[in-house]
């Protein structure tokens, strides 16, 4: 089944894009993640241009983030402050980001560092999750359960003191219990925006473990505060994308939402009979190979020695 | 008197020393459509031309696309991986070209010939130094530069069919379709046809739009987005 896409100005078969969608929906809500940082990379393996990959993934994101954001919503899981300041970051990283983009695409070279990123990031993403992953499966699990235990202790001893607490640009964070200088939580937006806009991931996978390590915030409204972010993010990246570079492909993100939250509570029900372990472990190996496919792909001779960008001129 | 007879030489004489420019007639053909709509669900078109051609004369149908301005850029191994040099711009090539033909070209006119009314795709004017090469190249990979000898099928003795096949992923704009006619590798007869390809329907309005008005565009893309996510876990949670 055959659709056009009207902004890319190609033909796809949609069927191909449902499939897509439903798995990167299912992996999200077997593994927690957002997922955005394997589709841009098999969108393009299905020969959707990179430039429009990541700026339809913003728009597609929106959705997907609303839809997390507000199942964490629910149970109060999320700091609604944090979320707000990790945004006047994130909204400056996003322009910055989608300026950037555009002179790396006039220049000729957005695809080299679109993938270059893509690699770094998945490898050293896919490499952190498999060591961590795979040595648990071979041990006992004791150790992890002792170490989520001493977490929530920490945190019925008072306001952490996070980085900065002392100086004059401390804010409090009730909701996380938590007293920090608001750049840092600015700083780490600015990375998510850029993250966005160059690569059309919400930066989740980033994020999340800087929110719990740089940050200190409670593990438990983590997640959603990221989402809750993400949700802001995507969607002024979506409107930059669509005024600055016209990479915003309205069909394509809608069918790629169906397929994806379609498949999200799927997924989470099957997470639950999975050993966490396990799904870390045979995440890894799908973000490794993905990684494997792209520098693969780097180092290959081409089809051609030739790109190609051309421009109407009627 | 004088004038007349003047005049009548060189009317004449002048048809008489050009003979190919006297003899050159118009091809009877006609397209099937002049226009090509894409829809959405949209996967290549074909459009047929029908023509008559003088006893035992070949045809040569040139399909050419809306003209584009193109940036080539040569890849070069750095460090080990492939990255795109400085590009070189060719200010205006066709989109599209597909060489249509009786037989093979070679076998209906000469080099020369074949050159001068550009029916040999690897020598087309622009087509000489790397970059236009590399058009060339990446082009005919994407099915938009083409030659096909058996595309001009003789039906009966001077009847002749072409099936033009556009691609998926077509470039939108006026397309025009030259037919030549040869005999003993010189041209006889030609035409001129145009057809227009265009996104309509849905397809155009999106396009419209996004190219029109984009923050509108942006903003009904994300709310439609924020819709789709916002109404599942709706259902997610009423399901549960």
């Amino acid at each position: 089944m055959d659709i056009y896409l009207p902004v890319a100005a190609l033909s796809i078969d949609a069927l191909w894009l449902i499939g897509l969608g439903a798995v990167v929906g299912f992996l999200s809500g077997l593994f927690g993640v957002g997922g955005g940082f394997l589709l841009t990379p098999l969108l393009t393996f299905m020969g959707i241009p990179a430039t429009i990959a990541v700026g339809t993934q913003s728009c597609q994101l929106v959705g997907t983030s609303l839809s997390g954001a507000l199942a964490h919503w629910r149970r109060r899981n999320i700091d609604v402050r944090m979320g707000f300041i990790l945004t006047v970051g994130s909204f400056i990283g996003t322009g910055f980001g989608v300026q950037l983009f555009k002179w790396l695409k006039q220049i000729g070279q957005i695809n080299l560092v679109i993938v270059l990123a893509y690699v770094t990031l998945l490898s050293a993403v896919g490499l952190m999750m498999f060591f961590e992953s795979a040595p648990r499966l071979l041990k006992n699990s004791q150790r992890i359960r002792s170490g989520a235990r001493s977490l929530r202790e920490e945190e019925h001893k008072g306001m952490t003191q996070g980085w900065g607490a002392g100086g004059s640009f401390a804010v409090d964070f009730h909701v996380s219990n938590l007293r920090v200088n608001v750049l840092l939580p600015i700083g780490l937006g600015i990375v998510g925006g850029l993250l966005v806009a160059l690569l059309g991931v919400g930066g989740g996978f980033v994020l999340v473990p800087a929110m719990i390590y740089i940050l200190k915030m409670p593990p438990a409204l983590v997640n959603g505060t990221s989402l809750f972010q993400i949700i802001f993010t995507t969607a002024f990246a979506t409107v930059l994308q669509a005024v600055t570079n016209h990479s915003v492909d309205v069909v394509m993100a809608l069918i790629l939402l169906l397929g994806s939250v379609v498949f999200v509570p799927l997924g989470a029900r099957l997470a639950t009979n999975l050993k966490p372990e396990v799904a870390r472990l045979l995440m890894s190996l799908l973000i490794l190979s993905v990684a494997g496919k792209l520098v693969f792909d780097l180092f290959s001779t081409p089809v051609h020695l030739f790109t190609v960008e051309t421009r109407g001129l009627l | 008197m004088k004038f007349w007879s003047v005049l009548f030489i060189l009317v004449f004489g002048f048809a008489l020393t050009s003979p190919a420019q006297a003899a050159r007639k118009v091809v009877a053909a006609n397209l099937t459509d002049n226009f090509v709509g894409i829809s959405e669900g949209f996967d290549g078109a074909k459009l047929t031309l029908f023509g008559v051609l003088k006893n035992k004369a070949d045809a040569i149908v040139v399909i050419e696309g809306p003209p584009v301005e193109a940036k080539v850029r040569t890849k070069s191994r750095q460090f080990g991986i492939w990255i795109n040099g400085a590009p070189a711009t060719l200010p205006q090539v066709p989109s599209f070209y597909v060489v249509a033909s009786s037989q093979p070209v070679d076998k209906i006119v000469s080099e020369e010939t074949a050159v001068q009314y550009g029916l040999d795709i690897d020598k087309l004017s622009f087509a000489q130094d790397t970059a236009g090469a590399g058009y060339v190249d990446v082009k005919k990979d994407k099915g938009m530069f083409a030659t096909d000898p058996q595309g001009v099928r003789i039906l009966e003795s001077s009847l002749f069919r072409v099936d033009i096949r556009l691609p998926p992923s077509v470039p939108i704009g006026t397309f025009t379709a030259h037919i030549y006619e040869f005999s003993k590798g010189v041209l006889t007869a030609e035409r001129t046809e145009n057809f227009y390809v265009a996104q309509i329907g849905l397809n155009a309005w999106i396009n419209t739009k996004a190219n029109g008005s984009p923050v509108l565009y942006a903003l009904l893309a994300l709310a439609l987005s924020l819709g789709i996510g916002g109404g599942s876990a709706y259902l997610v949670k009423r399901m549960s």
